[in-house]
């Protein structure tokens, strides 16, 4: 795959779930070291594309590429880091601490059957150091704020020093405090390590101010331009009602 | 001339030893898996997969192959059945071990009636004979009970990974529906292998119990298999030599040992966060 090749090509994707149609005639290109945010309501259809995208789901029509290739014929699972929706809700009494937890984002590179060597061990120090929860190795997960769980699964994606990093709300359930700093960290990763973020929230605001590019999605893209924008374009109540229209007016560069 | 204790006796007696050694083996092996079936919530289908077993058992003991065999192959697919029929949301997952379990233990109650009843050693299979356990049987525990443990040892990061989040396993490029199936079946060998020292019926103890226990302590993945292997392996002894002294049923101490411990473990941890916040 040339450098030039977006890292994720969603090319007339439609996805149903149970005879229901849960997303339409989707068009999305992800580039190298892009910073997205995909906004929308609930049942909109966030995560049902992020799971196509990953082969969890099966998907009707259109094309689907991860760094040039279906997500079912997909092999290269280093290069991806996935942070899934709740994964901060840790049943508390979970037996883990924080460096065996960070640990397993390394779990992949390194293979079935094979233990972790030192490089393994360096580079969960180094992304635990990153995030600032380095203090925290020792400790029990269920022991930590939300905030700083979050942190952790921050550090065990980046540990495995993927390409591209996807994150399904990760903020719910943290404080505004910690927040605004997970958002700061995101920002580092995409600028200093160059990793390409796609990035799952609610939060509109949040994303408006970390992201380079905002998509909102209501079974179909109904905005995907500039996430400053979006906010003086009406936010979501004017691009759900334009969007049933003609969605590819309202963005700027959607297409 | 002294009463002999208990210690005296396993010294003397190569059947108490070879009893000792394979319920060392099987009790460090259920308790490596307990951790995970605890955690993921499959405590029953251990015991659906024990009472499975009986019907191989008896399969086995009706046509004359080999009931350890007849038992795994029966515990293997039971298991994966329960699996299959939970993760396809054909019906939960208490619902299949439900409909799996009363179907293998009536099939094998109806073989062990058409054979003019219960002449075979039932009790055996039911409640265990683990110092019946004769050479040949001790060969299959130590070498298919090392290969488990093997199994899990060199598997442990990955069973781990997909027990905390199946989804970021799979995303991590991880095989997790083989990982799954391959957990169900190592689970189903290690009970079967368990229940004839046990029996079908309190081979569950050995799996979930010192897990649990071990899980009212553990900080880290790593001591909480420590500490369940340690009570495992502590009940087994404790069981056997009480067994041993004073002639209690082995598979009975056994299995209440390791509930003991259990409520000790609870009492002592209530205790301890009691005398902390006073």
């Amino acid at each position: 795959m040339p450098d030039d090749e977006p890292i994720v090509s969603i090319r007339g994707v439609s996805v149903d779930q149970d005879d229901h149609r849960v997303l339409e005639d989707i068009d999305l290109d992800i580039g190298r070291g892009e910073f997205v945010g995909i906004v929308g309501p609930n049942g909109g259809g966030k995560t049902t594309l992020i799971k196509a995208l990953l082969g969890f789901l099966p998907y009707t029509d259109g094309r689907m590429r991860l760094f040039g290739t279906a997500p079912n014929r997909f092999h290269d699972w280093p290069r991806v880091a996935y942070v899934p929706q709740h994964v901060v809700h840790v049943d508390p009494r979970f037996p883990a601490t924080v460096r065996e937890i960070a640990l397993l984002g390394r779990a992949g590179r390194r293979g079935l059957f094979r233990p972790y060597r030192q490089e393994d061990r360096q580079a969960v120090d180094d992304a635990l150091h990153e995030v600032g929860v380095h203090g925290l190795a020792r400790r029990r997960i269920g022991s930590l704020s939300g905030g700083e769980r979050q942190r952790v699964f921050l550090a065990k994606a980046i540990a495995g020093e993927p390409e591209l990093l996807i994150l399904d709300e990760p903020t719910t359930g943290v404080d505004p405090e910690s927040r605004g700093r997970f958002y700061a960290l995101l920002d580092h990763l995409n600028h200093s390590h160059d990793m390409t973020i796609l990035l799952i929230s609610h939060d509109t605001q949040a994303i408006a101010l970390s992201t380079h590019r905002l998509v909102a999605l209501n079974r179909t893209i109904v905005y995907d331009g500039d996430p400053h924008a979006f906010e003086e374009e009406g936010g979501y109540g004017a691009a759900y009602d334009l969007g049933l229209h003609d969605h590819r007016h309202i963005g700027g560069w959607g297409d | 001339m002294g009463r002999l204790n208990a210690f005296d006796l396993f010294v003397e007696h190569e059947f108490l030893q070879r009893a000792l050694l394979t319920g060392i083996i099987m009790g460090v092996v259920l308790a490596m898996l307990g951790i995970f079936v605890v955690l993921r919530g499959l405590a029953m289908i251990g015991d659906g997969i024990a009472h499975i077993s009986f019907s191989g058992i008896a399969l086995g003991l009706v046509l004359g192959f080999y009931p350890i065999g007849t038992a795994l192959v029966f515990a293997v697919i039971g298991g994966l059945l329960i699996h299959f029929l939970s993760a396809r949301r054909i019906v939960t997952s208490d619902t299949a071990v439900g409909i799996i379990f009363t179907a293998g233990f009536s099939f094998g109650v109806i073989l062990v009636s058409r054979t003019g009843g219960f002449n075979v050693d039932i009790m055996g299979v039911l409640f265990g004979n683990i110092y019946g356990i004769a050479e040949p049987e001790m060969r299959l525990i130590v070498i298919f009970g090392g290969l488990l443990f093997l199994t899990l040892l060199v598997l442990h990061k990955e069973f781990l990974y997909v027990t905390f989040n199946d989804e970021s396993a799979r995303v991590s490029g991880l095989p997790v529906g083989f990982l799954n199936a391959l957990f169900i079946s190592l689970t189903a060998a290690g009970i079967v292998l368990a229940a004839q020292l046990v029996g079908v019926l309190l081979v569950t103890a050995l799996l979930v119990v010192p897990a649990a226990t071990s899980l009212q302590f553990a900080q880290s993945y790593r001591s909480a298999l420590f500490l369940s292997v340690a009570f495992g392996v502590t009940s087994v002894i404790v069981g056997l030599l009480a067994s041993a002294q004073y002639g209690f049923a082995s598979g009975g101490s056994i299995a209440f040992a390791t509930t003991v411990f259990f409520g000790v473990a609870v009492v002592l941890k209530k205790l301890y966060s009691v005398v902390r916040h006073a």
